[in-house]
């Protein structure tokens, strides 16, 4: 089963690591550099599981993940959320807004796609 | 790669080593924009978004280097994104010290950086050799190879950098050879390796065995003073001018335009134009370095106004003169300041535009002059208050009704502004006077066309060959003038039956249109009004770049000749006519000035819609 991914980071370094590790494990991804064009970019597409960054410029992680769960297609849609931060105050936050789930950077490849997989599966 | 040559040494496109390289030019990116955000911070500049961007490009840095086990950049990175962390959202300037401190720390991480980006690095465990990317000429590639052979030490000879300040191509590395001194006490390997390698580099060598055989890139280049070229420039400039001396002198002595002597003066013009032309492409860059300056001034822009901005640009290729491009940098940069600062709107979502701005730099060769067009797709200008403005500020008669153009045209006036508050970016007002002044001193044009809620146009053009010209030569009001070739589309007599009053001006029918005619010297001030029936009239094509230009026509009292001239610039003349694009030295001696033809007769321009 072919996997669609929406990853959003500000980081072009981290998203092309994430579409390097999941392409290697036959997921499709797409990739969106905030949180603004993160609901673009989602928009767009009808993804299996999103992974987004907390810091982001223009809109951060909150927000975007607001965003996400306020459309009624995406209430329930698996969000991942891939972050340095591991405070336990952020995992709270990020939960209330509807995070599914929290991965810290760096991440382990292949937890990321177990994760993910499983999440999504 | 390990010591005895096995181990993934072998060469092969390693995708995470391609991201790790790119990582490092992220990490570049970001330490720049820290310091420009620094710099800004210490100007006094007390913003909460300032070191919000701030905390984020450490943020950046930190979850990369920890991607690839960096420890020292993680440790660095991490440090600062606590201490900008607890500035966060505070709201107070940030003290001097923690400012210093900030500032030392981003040479720091810059030094990091460099250090990674640019020696071969073994990642802890000590598999992988991987080898920053040498310009993708195989470079890489190439010294793993080499590794394979035998022990193998890469340093960096910094004396060889290219300097890219000084404009020199970066991407024309040269590799150097050294074949080490045999060691005392060789291992087998060892031996066997130099064995093999000996016997090609003393093929290659030519010299003592302590030369190199240096490895050279394609074409062969050399480097040379700006000045001396400068001084060729000139030479043939007044080769030119010699020739056109010389033709004048046999024109006098009654030699005919089917003598030897013609005949040959037309092979020595000829040769001095190839000469020229061949001077003109030793001084001719391509635009690249300029447009990328351009994408990082957009994008410190945005930041600074917090807007979003997608920057593209085409025609990089394109090549223009290397003292043009360093003078077009300040307009372009004034340019680009002012789309993003005015132009882009802070609320186009509401007005249902992309929330990301876009910017398109565009350049391209045509007929004989170089065209650079930015254009964004935001406000566009406002008329209204651009012509109340100029009412206001006395720049026009209560009676004068310019077109849309014209209004358009009246932001290249010198202190205009429809901007009531300073920009801290972009200053006060719009300042494209000041632009328009730059190019005109490179005896190029520029013209600006506004669509109202959908976004604004600037072309600049510039002429290609800044020292000769293709001209035509015409006696107007008793004097002698230069008008360029181009854009003078034919001669013919006025014939009075076919003029036509219009307003306040004239028109000529002329081809079933009615074109504005105009009376140069009278333009120019240099003779009162007088009649334009039978004389020579000279009909310019419209304005290429300026969408609502319009074909008209110029009367002269004569016209001398045609044939090419040498342009000498009058940067130092104040109270210049806009229209004097220069000057030059005719034939006989005298000097004549180049005008504008476009610049004299704004006017003409009729614009379609009413406003």
């Amino acid at each position: 089963m072919a996997l669609n991914i929406l990853a959003v980071d500000d980081s072009r370094t981290m998203r092309n690591m994430i579409e390097l590790t999941l392409s290697e494990a036959g997921i499709t991804t797409h990739l969106a550099d905030d949180g603004v064009n993160g609901l673009e970019v989602l928009d767009g597409i009808d993804p299996d599981a999103i992974i987004t960054d907390i810091n982001m410029p223009n809109m951060d992680g909150f927000g975007f993940i607001d965003g996400v769960r306020s459309q009624a297609k995406h209430k329930t849609t698996p969000i991942l959320v891939l972050t340095t931060e591991s405070a336990p105050e952020m995992k709270a936050r990020a939960r209330l807004a509807g995070a599914t789930g929290w991965i810290t950077k760096p991440f382990d490849p292949e937890k990321l796609v177990r994760a993910l997989k499983m999440i999504a599966g | 790669m390990a010591a005895d040559g096995s181990g993934p040494g072998a060469p092969r496109r390693d995708p995470m080593a391609e991201i790790e390289a790119s990582f490092y030019l992220e990490c570049e990116e970001h330490i720049e924009a820290m310091q420009d955000a620094l710099g800004r911070l210490a100007e006094g500049t007390a913003d909460d978004d300032i070191v919000d961007a701030l905390f984020r490009a450490a943020h950046s840095i930190k979850g990369g280097a920890a991607a690839f086990d960096l420890a020292d950049l993680v440790d660095l990175s991490h440090d600062m994104e606590d201490r900008l962390g607890a500035m966060r959202g505070s709201g107070t300037a940030i003290e001097a010290d923690a400012l210093d401190r900030l500032l030392q720390d981003t040479d720091r991480l810059s030094a990091l950086v460099a250090r990674r980006g640019a020696t071969p690095e073994a990642r802890s465990g000590g598999e992988t050799l991987r080898l920053a990317d040498l310009g993708g000429t195989g470079d890489a590639d190439l010294l793993a190879a080499l590794g394979t052979l035998g022990p193998t030490a890469i340093r960096l000879d910094a004396r060889s950098v290219p300097r890219l300040d000084r404009g020199d191509d970066p991407f024309a590395p040269a590799l150097v050879f050294h074949l080490a001194p045999p060691p005392a006490d060789p291992t087998p390997e060892e031996a066997a390796a130099r064995a093999s390698l000996v016997p090609a580099f003393e093929g290659a060598t030519a010299a003592a065995p302590a030369s190199s055989a240096p490895l050279q890139t394609p074409t062969p280049t050399i480097r040379v003073d700006l000045d001396r070229i400068d001084t060729l420039m000139n030479l043939v400039g007044e080769l030119v001018i010699t020739q056109a001396m010389l033709a004048q002198s046999a024109g006098a002595l009654g030699l005919g335009a089917s003598s030897e002597m013609t005949g040959r003066l037309d092979d020595f013009l000829r040769l001095t134009r190839a000469l020229q032309d061949g001077v003109m492409q030793i001084r001719a860059q391509p635009i690249k370095p300029l447009f990328h300056r351009m994408a990082r001034i957009a994008r410190e822009a945005a930041a600074a106004t917090g807007k979003r901005v997608r920057f593209e640009t085409s025609g990089q290729a394109t090549e223009v003169d290397k003292t043009v491009i360093e003078r077009l940098a300040e307009p372009l940069t004034h340019m680009v300041r002012n789309a993003i600062d005015h132009g882009l709107e802070a609320d186009r979502a509401a007005r249902g535009k992309p929330a990301e701005g876009l910017l398109r730099l565009t350049a391209r060769h045509r007929s004989g002059q170089v065209v650079l067009q930015l254009s964004d797709d935001g406000a566009g200008l406002d008329r209204a208050t651009i012509l109340a403005r100029a009412r206001a500020r006395g720049l026009l008669r209560p009676d004068e009704t310019p077109t849309g153009a014209e209004i358009d045209a009246l932001l290249f006036r010198p202190g205009f502004t429809t901007r009531d508050t300073v920009s801290d970016l972009s200053g006060r007002g719009v300042g494209l006077d000041v632009v328009r002044t730059t190019i005109q001193q490179l005896g190029g044009r520029v013209a600006i066309d506004g669509q109202p809620g959908a976004g604004t146009t600037l072309t600049i053009s510039l002429p290609l060959t800044l020292a000769v010209l293709d001209a035509m030569i015409v006696r107007a009001g008793g004097a002698t003038f230069v008008l360029p070739l181009a854009g003078i589309q034919e001669t013919m007599l006025v014939d009075g039956a076919s003029l036509m009053t219009l307003g306040t001006g004239r028109v000529l029918r002329h081809q079933g249109r009615a074109i504005p005619v105009l009376d140069m010297a009278l333009a120019l001030g240099s003779a009162p009004p007088g009649p334009l029936d039978g004389r020579i009239a000279l009909t310019i094509d419209p304005d290429a770049e300026d969408p609502a230009a319009r074909p008209f026509a110029l009367v002269v009292d004569d016209i001398v000749e045609q044939r090419q001239v040498v342009v000498k610039g009058l940067q130092d003349a104040v109270g210049c006519a806009t229209a004097v694009m220069g000057a030059t030295i005719l034939g006989d001696g005298a000097v004549a000035l180049i005008i504008d033809p476009y610049e004299l007769a704004p006017g003409a321009r009729i614009d379609e819609d009413p406003r």
